[in-house]
């Protein structure tokens, strides 16, 4: 584990990008963690309060109920980037288990699984989460993230399959077989470490894109408003009339530029993974 | 009883223009603590061959048999038990090694799974097959990934694999062709070392006569044309004295370290015995052979016994020359 | 050949260094060699040993971030160092053409050979008269190599054997014309026949094209079959250089080759003694001091570990870089 962590280090430091990508990541749990107990939101507003501009008080203003807008953005980091999180575990897990395994022992399994893949490759994702969404209608975490990873898992199980595919063959698997080793070692051992960069990556952008869709779940409204979040924020903007206003300016723009820069923190440090994974060019 | 039987089996692999044949009823034995080594040049069906006595590939009509019992038909214990007694070596050492697991995670598994030896214990047995392989028997070198082996490094751990389970059998197929020149006889050495100390049979698969003969001195070879068996005997007795003209080919064929030897050799053209597809109808051979008659092309020669253990499937297995011949007697 | 004949190519005291600084690795270092016009020249060594490196080095295509830190390579008199890239691009059309190692793997799968070679005529327009003469003379190497053309010029890569495919991408390197013609492993990966099928069709093209070969290769048995001269090297540096027959049967040789031919298993002499080299080829970045080749060599004495053996060549220009069988040369001949 130490000298996994003295590879990042040396990965990252090697590359700026990837390093600074990273730097955001951290900075962006820190904030979910302890962000909360550090800002209160009030559970009443100050109407007196609203469309502050900035000030030492309220760095970046106010909302029309009074509410600060950075408070807010602090509070509402851990709702977004937990659901992502769960979600991408969710699609990361389930897509590695039914590509490793239809790829590698093929034969009806496989027949079986792909023509579920293709079902869920051919249903446009995101109306389906937005339609599943708005039927339950619930905001606890883990059934938000199950339903955003509806479909997420198909493309990766594809992929995962077909790379198991291509490596059954190879001397090295042959040669776990005939030793007999038993199907979780040749799954577990053998195969999921030589698609573990591919999974990686994916699991980083899986997270990216959760986010998206939750936020566009709050956006249009079909998971309840309740609690802070910064698709609830652009949600309360926008009905608030953010886009023909300029008072609403920040409360809009805050939020997004808050998910455009984690997002672009994970794309940024997701080039470093590759070189994380690769045995090659990890150890020296 | 012995080790393996291959028993009339035959196999083809299907294509667009239809199935393409690979092995065409072929017949073997090999003993316990026996060699046997399989001779022809690519695509002959030889590594097929080997991929059914490890259990990789089923045959489409026949039986491999371990044991007396068919390998098709073998599940649970009984099944486990066939796996840990054949083991294989492959040719390619650098396809032959996850590149994600290191040394230990690459031997270790296996013997526990089947085990011989308890876990707290692993490591010193790993540590003892690394010196018995020839190979630095330190934690360090536990450690290491195949990336940081050479290849000679990772052939010895790809033994050290087939060796760790105690196989009865190991098939291995063509294990120094991807080696340096240098590391070759080491393998071999290595290889046959375990012979003397174990009871143990090779399956042994080459196109190179040269490194046959060094193997399976006092074992058997088999030569392969297009999935047939063409000739079967003693090691020597068939490198010294083919019976059947594809083997003639083959030996004449190899280069020899000898400039002037080789000059000698130079005006037996041999190009117009390497192309020829084989025949469907007669003799498989037929198409390249330098001594065809009409009969040959009429009917297939069987395989027949000359002397004792030595067989051929040709008509006229006494116009083959003898080796001596191509010591420059042209 | 005479001793007086201009060499066609020369390899002057060339290093070829990866990496920069005392951490460099020197994967060739101070080699020389000339061929003479119509030599067959075989560079052999093991896995390592610089000669696929040096084989590079002789078009300047070393793979970066390799770089000549001293000497250098000539053909006809010209260092190819000084050339501008276009007199480099001629030359590699015209005068000195190479079948790398994996040749057999270099045509592209989705296009007919018959439109790879088009393509390469159609890019070379000056060399040949007209089209139709420059695939006259395809068809002609073809039948050189023995293959049957029609055929060959319909075929996609995959439809050909992989001895079939190595004797296209021969004649594919001498569609052009070119005087010298190095290849990289020329049978390395072919089985005993198509191995032999090469071997033929490489001395019918040196002997009907009045080519000068170089080839690179592990391979001491294919040496012998095929070469004129000889360039043994082990760990970067040349240990011995001399005709194919002082090679093989001169009695001074270096140990290492020594070694090699008799690592060798043969079917044919009964009484050939078969012994493996123990240890192994040192790693380019941990270098024993002295002579790279002692900690495995059977004659080494107290001088091989302290100080590099210089190559030091007979009357008869047969070269071997060994302090102990050098100095039983330097006795004989005062003698």
């Amino acid at each position: 584990m130490r000298e996994f962590f003295r590879d990042l280090w040396r990965i990252l430091w090697a590359d700026k990008s990837a390093l600074t990508g990273a730097v955001l990541i951290v900075c962006y749990v820190l904030v979910a963690i302890f962000g909360p107990l550090f800002v209160h939101l009030s559970s009443f507003g100050h109407q007196s309060a609203a469309y502050l501009t900035p000030s030492w008080h309220h760095p970046l203003g106010t909302d029309s109920l009074g509410q600060g807008i950075a408070t807010e953005l602090i509070v509402g980091t851990r709702p977004i980037m937990e659901v992502g999180l769960l979600a991408a575990i969710i699609t990361t897990f389930v897509g590695v288990a039914i590509g490793l395994l239809t790829g590698y022992l093929g034969g009806w399994v496989d027949i079986v699984a792909m023509r579920i893949v293709d079902i869920a490759l051919t249903i446009p994702g995101l109306p389906l989460i937005i339609v599943i969404a708005a039927v339950i209608h619930s905001s606890n975490p883990f059934v938000l993230a199950a339903i955003l990873s509806v479909t997420g898992w198909a493309g990766l199980a594809r992929a995962v399959r077909s790379q198991a595919i291509s490596l059954r063959t190879i001397d090295f698997m042959a040669a776990a077989r005939i030793q007999g080793l038993p199907l979780r070692n040749i799954v577990g051992r053998q195969l999921l470490p030589n698609v573990g960069p591919y999974v990686a990556i994916h699991f980083l952008l899986g997270i990216t894109g959760a986010i998206y869709a939750e936020v566009g779940l709050f956006l249009l409204g079909v998971a309840p408003l309740s609690g802070t979040n910064w698709g609830i924020m652009i949600n309360l903007a926008m009905s608030q009339g953010a886009l023909y206003t300029t008072k609403s300016m920040l409360y809009l723009l805050c939020p997004m530029a808050a998910i455009v820069i984690l997002q672009v923190a994970f794309v940024f440090f997701s080039r470093a993974l590759d070189s994380l994974f690769n045995p090659r060019l990890r150890v020296q | 009883m012995s080790l393996v039987e291959v028993d009339n089996v035959s196999h083809w692999y299907p294509t667009t223009a239809g199935d393409r044949p690979v092995l065409d009823q072929v017949n073997l034995s090999l003993e316990h603590d026996d060699i046997l080594a399989v001779v022809g040049e690519s695509g002959c069906g030889k590594t097929t061959l080997g991929r059914m006595v490890v259990g990789e590939d089923a045959p489409a009509q026949g039986r491999i048999r371990f044991d007396d019992r068919d390998v098709a038909g073998l599940r649970g214990k009984d099944f486990k038990a066939y796996r840990r007694a054949v083991q294989v070596v492959h040719q390619d050492p650098y396809a032959s090694l996850n590149p994600g697991l290191t040394i230990e995670d690459t031997l270790g598994p296996a013997i526990v799974h089947h085990g011989l030896v308890r876990r707290r214990e692993l490591q010193g047995e790993l540590i003892r097959i690394l010196a018995e392989v020839g190979l630095d028997a330190t934690r360090a070198f536990l450690r290491r990934y195949p990336h940081q082996l050479s290849g000679g490094q990772r052939q010895r751990v790809a033994i050290a694999r087939a060796m760790s389970l105690r196989p009865r059998l190991v098939v291995a197929d063509e294990p120094t062709s991807m080696l340096d020149v240098s590391m070759r006889l080491a393998i071999l050495d290595l290889l046959l070392s375990f012979r003397e100390q174990r009871q143990l049979a090779y399956l042994f698969i080459s196109h190179d006569f040269g490194v046959v003969r060094y193997f399976s001195q006092a074992g058997r070879i088999v030569v392969m044309f297009y999935g047939v068996l063409v000739e079967e005997g003693p090691a020597e007795q068939v490198i010294q004295h083919p019976r059947h003209p594809y083997t003639y080919l083959l030996l004449q064929a190899i280069p020899v370290p000898d400039p002037g030897l080789a000059r000698r050799r130079r005006r037996a053209a041999i190009e117009e015995h390497t192309e020829g597809a084989p025949a469907a109808v007669g003799c498989i051979f037929q198409n390249r052979c330098p001594f065809v008659e009409p009969q040959c092309r009429s009917s297939r020669p069987p395989l027949t016994e000359l002397t004792d253990g030595h067989r051929s499937a040709c008509f006229f297995p006494d116009r083959v020359p003898d080796v001596d011949h191509l010591l420059g007697a042209y | 050949m005479t001793v007086t004949s201009e060499p066609v190519l020369s390899v002057n005291d060339l290093t070829v260094a990866f990496g920069a600084g005392p951490g460099a690795i020197k994967a060739v270092e101070q080699v020389s060699l000339q061929v003479a016009p119509g030599d067959i020249y075989a560079v052999v060594g093991e896995s390592g040993c610089g000669k696929s490196t040096l084989a590079y080095s002789m078009l300047d295509v070393i793979p970066p971030p390799g770089r000549v830190t001293s000497g250098d390579v000539q053909v006809r008199g010209r260092a190819l160092g000084s050339m501008s890239r276009s007199e480099l691009n001629q030359l590699r059309s015209a005068e000195v053409s190479m079948v790398f190692q994996a040749a057999m793997n270099s045509f592209n799968p989705v296009t007919t050979i018959g439109r790879q070679v088009e393509d390469l005529l159609e890019a070379h327009n000056r060399v040949f008269d007209s089209a139709a003469s420059g695939r006259a003379y395809f068809d002609e190497l073809l039948g050189m190599v023995r293959l049957p053309t029609e055929r060959i010029w319909r075929s996609y890569e995959h439809q050909l054997s992989g001895g079939m495919k190595q004797r296209v991408a021969i004649a594919v390197a001498l569609l052009l014309h070119p005087s010298i013609l190095i290849l990289d492993e020329p049978t390395t990966a072919l089985d005993v026949l198509n191995q032999r099928l090469v071997l033929d069709v490489l001395r019918n093209l040196h002997a009907s094209l009045g080519l000068s070969v170089v080839f690179v290769t592990h391979d001491l048995a294919v040496v012998a079959e095929l070469a004129s001269r000889v360039a043994v090297m082990y760990a970067g540096r040349l240990v011995e250089s001399g005709t194919v027959d002082e090679i093989f049967t001169d009695e001074r040789r270096h140990p290492y080759v020594a070694a090699l031919i008799s690592a060798i298993p043969s079917v044919l002499a009964e009484g050939l003694q078969v012994r493996p080299i123990a240890g192994q080829v040192p790693n380019l970045a941990e270098l024993p001091a002295g002579c790279r080749f002692a900690p495995r060599c059977p004659l080494a004495r107290a001088i091989c570990r302290e100080a590099e053996p210089p190559l030091v060549a007979d009357r008869t220009g047969h070269a071997v870089a060994c302090h102990v069988v050098n100095e039983k040369l330097v006795e004989g001949t005062v003698q």
